[in-house]
């Protein structure tokens, strides 16, 4: 992993951070859970929020990146977002096919799909809204885009029964 | 828990850890020998202190061993089959038997 | 010898937590992450926005099914914490007395970047006073709203209960299977631990604390 990539860890306060925005660990029960109440408790509305949040969150975390130590290009924004939500143990990301007017991404082993899985078993609809909006926020980031113009979706889960995550950047 | 199994002095527990892999737990019953980390470095990248150190062989498993109180569990990767991490956990209590049981 | 946070949190910190090749972080038999405290911050309190818009009365019910989330994250998380390789070699060497189960999982929370947890008080069996410093929480709640009437760290009071639910009610020190069973027998009996937030930062606190006592009789 790259060293722009590492945690700052200040330990005397128990903060750890990346880009400049807080890093907290949790475990898949948390976090499969807490998406399943949202779900649970917004219904329809959730997805949109879940992914919104996780686009959001990626703009942040990016452009904090950006800001200290510049990735160079938008490639190497790209690459540097999959790279990061690996790292951060949320899957192996496949982000080839990912450029700044969208594209492609394949995840292997996404938490949020095992991690449910593991608990619940399938499920008939995709559940990694994080990544969904995280490559969306990193679309936005690489292209210097207002984030309204990049929605991305799951379109096929290892939740739902597919072999592995599939997601559909598209910018408008 | 879904499986306990004696390999000589070790005690592996396998339990259900998700659809594409189970955990093994592996213990003794005393401490693991100092010998055992210099053992298992031949497999894979070790890091930790004596107290607490982790094995990690890339595309089969991670091993976290606590070679004080006796016990290590494996947790193979999702992408091995079933057959295979139950084969690689026996491999290593085999090991573990070899150097924890008394010589004749 | 008592709990040596200092070491504990250096212990586990040094673990480093890195991912595999299958960009997954084995630890504790969890799988970890991570995680941005940005997205769980935006989630947990547009979910309970969402609810007060509803029906100012429906606030209540998100409040709990946030905090129930903080328990179930305890039971699995502490309890996996707890019980797992990685406690037996570096916490449970220093470990003299059931209260220092929970001084040490206190001290491995603080690996975890939530904010600094301190045990400011603990009776042994009946209540557990914690304060939390940089709560991620609640500063993370001011950083998009102005402030609160109510407290609003619901991940952490429901982890406080979890915690006391797992040493005394429960004992996690038997290494129980965190089945859902035993999460209803351990965590919704009428003497179960329930917390309650007394302090917070996002109320114009100068901390977060967190009570946890035992059910009524």
């Amino acid at each position: 992993m790259s060293t722009a990539l590492a945690l700052q860890a200040d330990l005397d306060r128990s903060i750890l951070a990346t880009g400049g925005r807080r890093v907290v660990f949790h475990c898949h029960h948390y976090n499969v859970f807490l998406q399943r109440t949202i779900e649970e408790g917004l219904k329809e509305r959730a997805p949109a929020l879940l992914t919104a949040a996780a686009m959001e969150t990626a703009r942040a975390v990016l452009n904090g990146l950006e800001a200290s130590s510049p990735a160079g290009s938008p490639a190497a924004i790209l690459a540097r977002a999959a790279e990061l939500l690996s790292a951060n143990g949320f899957g192996r990301a496949d982000a080839g096919g990912l450029g700044v007017r969208g594209g492609e991404v394949e995840i292997h082993s996404s938490h949020y799909a095992v991690g449910w899985v593991s608990k619940w078993g399938q499920r008939p609809s995709p559940c990694c809204f994080f990544a969904a909006g995280w490559f969306a926020g990193a679309v936005a980031v690489a292209g210097g885009l207002a984030p309204e113009r990049v929605d991305a979706r799951e379109t096929a889960c290892l939740a739902a029964g597919a072999d592995r995550c599939s997601f559909s950047v598209e910018v408008r | 828990m879904l499986e306990t199994v004696a390999i000589g002095a070790i005690v592996m527990t396998r339990r259900y850890g998700c659809i594409r892999r189970d955990q093994y737990e592996l213990r003794a019953a005393g401490p693991f020998p100092p010998t055992l980390r210099e053992a298992l470095a031949a497999r894979g990248a070790i890091t930790g202190g004596p107290a607490l150190y982790v094995l990690d062989v890339p595309g089969a498993y991670q091993l976290t061993v606590a070679p004080r109180a006796g016990r290590a569990l494996l947790m193979p990767r999702l992408s091995t089959e079933p057959p295979f991490q139950r084969a690689s956990a026996l491999d290593v209590a085999a090991l573990l038997d070899a150097l924890t049981s008394p010589g004749p | 010898m008592s709990i040596d946070e200092r070491a504990i949190v250096e212990a586990v910190s040094g673990l480093g937590f890195a991912a595999n090749e299958e960009g997954l972080i084995p630890a504790f038999g969890l799988y970890l992450t991570r995680h941005f405290s940005d997205y769980y911050n935006r989630i947990s309190y547009a979910f309970l926005h969402d609810y007060i818009r509803q029906a100012p009365e429906l606030g209540e019910d998100a409040r709990e099914l946030l905090q129930e989330a903080g328990r179930v994250c305890a039971f699995n998380t502490f309890g996996g914490i707890m019980t797992s390789v990685e406690w037996d070699a570096v916490v449970r060497p220093m470990i003299e007395t059931r209260e220092d189960w929970v001084r040490g999982m206190v001290a491995v929370v603080n690996a975890l970047g939530w904010g600094r947890w301190s045990v400011h008080a603990l009776q042994g069996g009946e209540r557990l006073v914690v304060r939390i410093a940089d709560s991620y929480e609640a500063t993370g709640f001011l950083r998009d709203y102005p402030g609160s009437d109510e407290p609003r760290c619901f991940l952490a009071t429901g982890g406080v209960a979890g915690l006391m639910n797992l040493v005394y009610q429960g004992d996690v020190t038997a290494r129980p299977v965190f089945s859902e069973e035993y999460y209803v027998e351990v965590f919704r009996d009428a003497r179960s631990f329930r917390a309650h937030e007394t302090l917070c930062i996002a109320r114009g606190d100068a901390c977060c604390e967190i009570v946890a006592e035992r059910g009524g009789d």
